[in-house]
């Protein structure tokens, strides 16, 4: 029987947030995931893949393969995220040690594979810095027949960078790759902070999910502890006087469950890799140089809508 | 005796909205204006030098000495906005072709001159790529002392560029210089997009000045009705909102500091420029203190422009009828 899902590769470098969309995706039960392909980013691609493995295991769904990909960026030394993921990336709450191990193969590769062995074109949700997908379009130059799109976390248009000012962390981590991936001819959706900018989580969105008691959910709440303790709140009341909680990763996320949450626009669109404003994405609105547009750029969200559906599938979905 | 006005050079490349600002500081008649000098930006340097004198024989104040300045941006070759401004860079409205000459010396080094000798700090406006600034800055690093501002229209922060996405026309055209002018220690005012783009002169304003004022309303009006009339230039007005029922004359705005700061809202940032890649004169702002360095640049992000350009109009129309 014709499989129905949507064929999925996630690109990813769990992460708090990445922890609550895997889970989404998980749980919605609309994709086909193929494999999780980790990257450097939010903490060093080691740890990054032993979270993922702990994450599925907690999900349940060790079948789907973990592949490790790229250590460090195209051209520069890594940065990355401890400040915001804790030293092991999964805010230090503890969870267990996967049984598991990573499979075999490297995750630039096993992009590319998956992609041609896949009976429809792909979709790859880059939630991380986009160096594995960037090595994939060099080692495949036909890789755009293969991929639909690449829903890609990250950028910062019309506000301001979270990295540098004017620079998101996924872009700046490895601003080479991702103008590589823009310029590859695979349709990019860029669903960066103007969009992660308009979600945000309230201490009630997660008392759903502690009521409806699984591993899963026990796993964001306690993550979700670590993110509170290190905005200086103790208790769930403050949190709503202080800002919302950032997962960025699961706005992208929503842009997968239902594009019709956005409002997006095609435009040409490029990554600065020199100087100052190195990661920028600089979209060119008025197209001066005629080209043809290469970046669905999301600028308006019903984040609201995508928040219930997130906490609904959670609820429901394990 | 009479006070002695504040002492101002400026630096232009002469240009519709720049004739439009030079007309504003003489006819404001609150300056001591002790030179324009001339940089390469919106139409070659030759005719930029050429407009300055025909824009100060019209004003009827040819005793300011006009500098021929940098002949081209310090890193690249030069730039031309003529698609903006006409053949000749003033709306080709037919304005009388000058029969004074510019004065013997560089602008840059006229520049540093005249800011060392002044017994008062020199305000620095500049309506143009930086490039003389800057040379001035390299040429006599004692200088810095003696300008109580450069006021700048240049740069692009919360507004997309009018060059590239990102940078500002006068910015772009010489990074090199705005990044030289930005961290040579004197305070810079920045009066770029986020102004102008606040600012909008409109149909009835230049029919007002064609109908009230004298020579340089006439001037005006006509210099200006190609630019009014031009659909190309309402390509961005998805952005320009405000722009739907007239033009921005960009150095009016950033004059308007000049005239009077009070119709403006700043802070003091730290700006660096970016040098390369396709930023290339972006003017970056750290808001959020990454940098850990003190601020350099004055940014002004909020305007009356409604209440500038009033004034714009009421100092033009006085002086046309003193002429």
């Amino acid at each position: 029987m014709e499989n129905k899902q949507m064929p999925l590769i996630i690109d990813t470098d769990p992460g708090i947030d990445d922890a609550a969309s895997i889970f989404w995706v998980l749980a919605s039960g609309k994709f086909d995931v193929k494999a999780l392909t980790i990257t450097h980013g939010n903490v060093g691609v080691e740890k990054c893949a032993v979270n993922a493995l702990r994450l599925l295991e907690a999900a349940g769904r060790t079948d789907i393969p973990v592949y490790k990909g790229a250590r460090a960026p195209i051209l520069r030394p890594r940065i990355s995220a401890e400040y915001a993921h804790g030293t092991d990336g999964m805010g230090d709450s503890g969870m267990p040690m996967p049984k598991v191990q990573a499979a075999e193969g490297r995750a630039a590769s096993r992009i590319v594979e998956i992609a041609r062995a896949s009976d429809r074109p792909v979709t790859i949700l880059a939630i991380g810095p986009i160096t594995n997908v960037a090595i994939a379009v060099l080692l495949e130059p036909d890789l755009k027949q293969y991929v639909d799109k690449v829903i890609f976390m990250g950028g910062a248009v019309r506000v301001a960078g979270n990295f540098t000012p004017v620079a998101s962390f996924n872009v700046a981590a490895d601003p080479e790759a991702a103008q590589i991936v823009y310029q590859s001819g695979i349709p990019v959706v860029q669903i960066g902070l103007d969009i992660c900018n308009q979600f945000s989580f309230r201490p009630a969105d997660f008392s759903n999910l502690e009521k409806a008691d699984s591993p899963v959910n026990r796993f964001i709440c306690r993550m979700v502890q670590f993110r509170l303790r290190q905005m200086g709140v103790t208790d769930t009341e403050s949190v709503a006087r202080s800002d919302s909680i950032a997962l960025n990763d699961v706005a992208a996320t929503a842009y997968l469950m239902n594009p019709d949450w956005f409002t997006t626009e095609m435009v040409v669109g490029d990554v600065e890799t020199a100087g100052r404003c190195a990661g920028q994405t600089v979209l060119d609105f008025a197209n001066r140089d005629n080209r043809v547009p290469n970046v669905c750029f999301a600028s308006g969200v019903d984040s609201q809508a995508a928040i219930r559906q997130w906490s609904r599938d959670l609820c429901g979905g394990f | 005796m009479e006070k002695r006005l504040p002492p101002v050079i400026i630096d232009t490349d002469p240009g519709i909205d720049d004739a439009a600002a030079i007309f504003w500081v003489l006819a404001s008649g609150k300056f001591d204006v002790k030179a324009l000098t001339i940089a390469n930006g919106n139409i070659g340097l030759d005719g930029c030098v050429t407009n300055a004198l025909r824009v100060l024989e019209v004003a009827g104040r040819t005793e300011i000495p006009v500098y021929r300045g940098a002949y081209r941006p310090i890193m690249k070759p030069p730039m031309d906005a003529s698609w903006v401004h006409g053949q000749d860079g003033l709306g080709d409205a037919g304005l009388p072709m000058p029969t004074a000459k510019e004065a013997p010396g560089y602008g840059p080094a006229e520049m540093a001159r005249i800011v060392r000798e002044s017994p008062e700090p020199v305000t620095i406006l500049s309506l143009a790529p930086l490039t003389n600034v800057a040379l001035a800055i390299l040429l006599d690093p004692e200088m810095k002392k003696n300008v109580k501002e450069i006021l700048f229209m240049g740069g692009a922060v919360n507004v997309i560029g009018n060059d590239t996405p990102v940078a500002s026309f006068n910015a772009a055209v010489d990074p090199e210089a705005t990044h030289i002018v930005y961290h040579s220690g004197i305070p810079v005012v920045q009066l770029g997009l986020d102004i102008c783009d606040q600012f909008t002169e409109t149909d009835a304003d230049f029919e007002r000045l064609r109908d009230e004022g004298g020579a340089i309303g006439r001037y005006l009006y006509d210099m200006t009705r190609a630019w009014r009339q031009r659909d190309s230039m309402r390509r961005y007005s998805r952005w320009y909102k405000t722009r739907e029922d007239g033009i921005g004359m960009n150095d009016v705005a950033a004059t308007a500091y000049l005239i009077n700061p009070d119709w403006f809202t700043c802070e003091d940032v730290a700006c660096d420029i970016q040098l390369g890649g396709i930023s290339a004169g972006q003017t970056v702002v750290d808001f959020r203190g990454w940098w850990k360095k003190e601020p350099n640049v004055r940014f002004a992000y909020a305007v009356d422009g409604r209440a500038a350009v009033e004034q714009w109009m009421t100092d033009l129309i006085r002086c046309d009828h003193r002429q």
